[in-house]
């Protein structure tokens, strides 16, 4: 009897957990978690490959080898074994924030102009396209822009996902136009450190192609009204749409910001799809 | 204790989505290596290379527009070309420039930066210049010795494995190559490729992992906006990101008016080229001496072009 070749084995086995992880996504839809779902099709092309890999491997099974355990065989199930037993259901906000968090600005502060002489350093010059300064005391001037769509919603979208990207775009891309005017929209909360007591950021969470790409987009919002803000909190705003000067962590200084004047504010429920889609 | 299972959470998502965006591509890596392993013979590579060698390095540099692959997949194919004969430089800049200037990164980029376009244009042009640079000065260095043991092992038409699944040979195979046996030779070069490139693909994605977990961003930035250390701070973020070429233009573009536009090229053309995770996955093929001076020279040449743009162009 062929003593039975120890390595062939193991790479039978990763095949085979790998068929059997990415089917189980697929399967019961978790795939959405982590990869965009226009991605899945490679998924499923992924473990088709996989199964015409095994029934090759199979033959080798029995072929003798005096070669030594590869132990790199280990390291590809760390990853399975690994999602199996965490067995992630949401993301987590401050994780994700890392990456970066986009909140509605007035426009894209690469064609903004600031007319200013204590604000304007070389660095932010040099992020400035320069377009006509209109001088006035210190109030930064913001250059029209043409209504250009910034987050046109793709078919990935759940319905509320579309609802939630068109509320964001409308706001960012003409925010002087559309101010004092009442909008709605649902999120969860986001506070980022340096808010103020009653600031917070109602938001979601914005994948390019995968999980590692994702950033969290919102607007900022601000309610006196009594209610505990807790992160991660799914809520639902209605409120008038104003402006106002803020400064991030992220910034130097002081930019334009949307914010949405909250008159009354809703818990709700996370979707099931916690994902918009810009692309 | 709740924080360490967020995080652990965090990571986790993070780990098994970059596992799952980049196995497909690594595969099609590996498939279309095979094929070229099966279907191109050195000579038919040693015709097709132009003779001179800026020819070469421009050629293999612009491929990418109709030869789209992502940076992962193009590790087992670089390889299987420098098996074929393409030379060290030549392949080099392929592997650098195909990230970059491909169809579908371009017009991600325009996507992400849909009020520039002209980022695009900048970003295409200077990763091409970066990757013909680079291939061009790895190819005055000495390179007798730069791969792993086995990776460049006899490069016989069938039957050859290099590392791994030893296996019996039914030596009739030699003679008859019939179709069905071509099929599997694919197959089994598929398999064992992918074996190569994978497991350092999921370390690479591993760390990855841990720096965009743990790893504040603040920190990060907070080293400065100047003309220099922007462009040093977003390469360590392209670095440590390690993000796919085609998502990345949506983070560089939250860097947008807080950095200079060169840093933020910078971010664009160092990523694709160099980062934890193809870092690692060069480990597959290349002996460390090298991927440490190749790491360095794709690190200069992205810096001075990032310092150049921001001198001469903003």
């Amino acid at each position: 009897m062929k003593k039975a070749n120890i390595n062939e084995w193991m790479w039978l086995v990763v095949l085979f957990t790998y068929v059997a992880y990415f089917s189980s996504l697929l399967g019961n839809g978790k795939i959405t978690l982590f990869i965009h779902p226009k991605m899945t099709k490679y998924i499923i092309f992924t473990v088709v490959i996989f199964i015409i890999l095994i029934s090759q491997q199979v033959k080798k099974l029995e072929s003798s080898s005096v070669k030594k355990f590869k132990y790199s065989y280990l390291i590809f199930l760390v990853p399975i074994i690994l999602a199996t037993v965490v067995n992630p259901t949401t993301l987590s906000a401050k994780v994700i924030a890392n990456k970066g968090v986009e909140i509605s600005k007035q426009i894209n502060s690469l064609e903004m102009t600031i007319e200013s002489s204590d604000v304007v350093s070389s660095n932010i010059e040099d992020s400035f396209t320069g377009t006509d300064l209109i001088p006035t005391d210190s109030i930064p001037t913001v250059a029209q822009q043409d209504n250009e769509v910034q987050y046109e919603s793709s078919n990935y979208n759940t319905e509320d996902g579309a609802i939630f990207l068109e509320t964001i775009d409308t706001i960012t891309s003409n925010l002087t136009g559309i101010l004092g005017q009442e909008t709605e929209i649902e999120g969860f909360i986001y506070l980022q450190d340096g808010f103020e007591e009653n600031q917070f950021v109602v938001s979601r969470y914005m994948m390019n192609c995968c999980a590692a790409d994702a950033q969290i987009i919102g607007i900022l919002c601000y309610y006196t009204g009594d209610f505990e803000f807790k992160a991660d909190q799914w809520v639902k705003v209605t409120g008038i749409i104003d402006k106002t000067m803020y400064k991030s962590i992220d910034q130097e200084e002081e930019i334009e910001m949307a914010l949405i004047k909250v008159a009354e504010i809703q818990l709700s429920k996370a979707p099931e799809d916690l994902y918009v889609y810009p692309y | 204790m709740e924080n360490f299972y967020e995080y652990l959470n965090g990571f986790t998502i993070i780990f098994m989505s970059i596992i799952l965006e980049a196995i497909p591509f690594v595969l099609i890596g590996a498939i279309v290596s095979s094929l070229i392993q099966l279907f191109i013979s050195e000579k038919t590579i040693r015709k097709l290379l132009p003779k001179s060698k800026i020819k070469a390095l421009v050629g293999a540099a612009l491929l990418g527009i109709i030869f789209p692959v992502c940076e992962c997949a193009i590790v087992p194919i670089m390889r299987r070309l420098v098996k074929k004969g393409v030379p060290l430089d030549v392949a080099i800049t392929f592997m650098l420039a195909v990230p970059i200037f491909n169809p579908i990164v371009l017009l991600s980029t325009y996507y992400a930066f849909s009020n520039q376009p002209q980022m695009v244009i900048y970003r295409g042009l200077l990763g091409v210049i970066g990757a013909i640079t680079i291939g061009f000065i790895i190819g005055r260095f000495n390179n007798k010795d730069v791969f792993k043991k086995g990776v460049l092992a006899e490069n016989q038409a069938c039957c050859n494995h290099d590392h791994g699944h030893d296996h019996e040979h039914d030596h009739e195979h030699h003679r008859s190559h019939k179709k069905r046996n071509r099929f599997v030779e694919i197959i089994d070069h598929t398999s064992s490729e992918f074996f190569d490139v994978g497991r350092f693909l999921i370390i690479g994605a591993f760390l990855s992992s841990i720096m965009q977990t743990f790893v504040p961003r603040e920190m990060i930035l907070s080293i400065g906006r100047g003309q220099i250390s922007s462009i040093i701070v977003l390469m360590i973020m392209a670095f440590a990101l390690s993000l796919c070429s085609e998502a990345d233009a949506f983070i560089a573009r939250t860097f947008v008016g807080q950095f200079t536009q060169g840093s933020i090229i910078g971010f664009l053309i160092f990523g694709p080229m160099l980062d934890i995770k193809n870092t690692i996955m060069l480990s597959a093929t290349f002996k460390t001496k090298f991927v440490v001076k190749l790491a360095i020279v794709i690190s200069l040449v992205c810096f001075s072009l990032a310092l150049l743009f921001n001198i001469f162009i903003k």
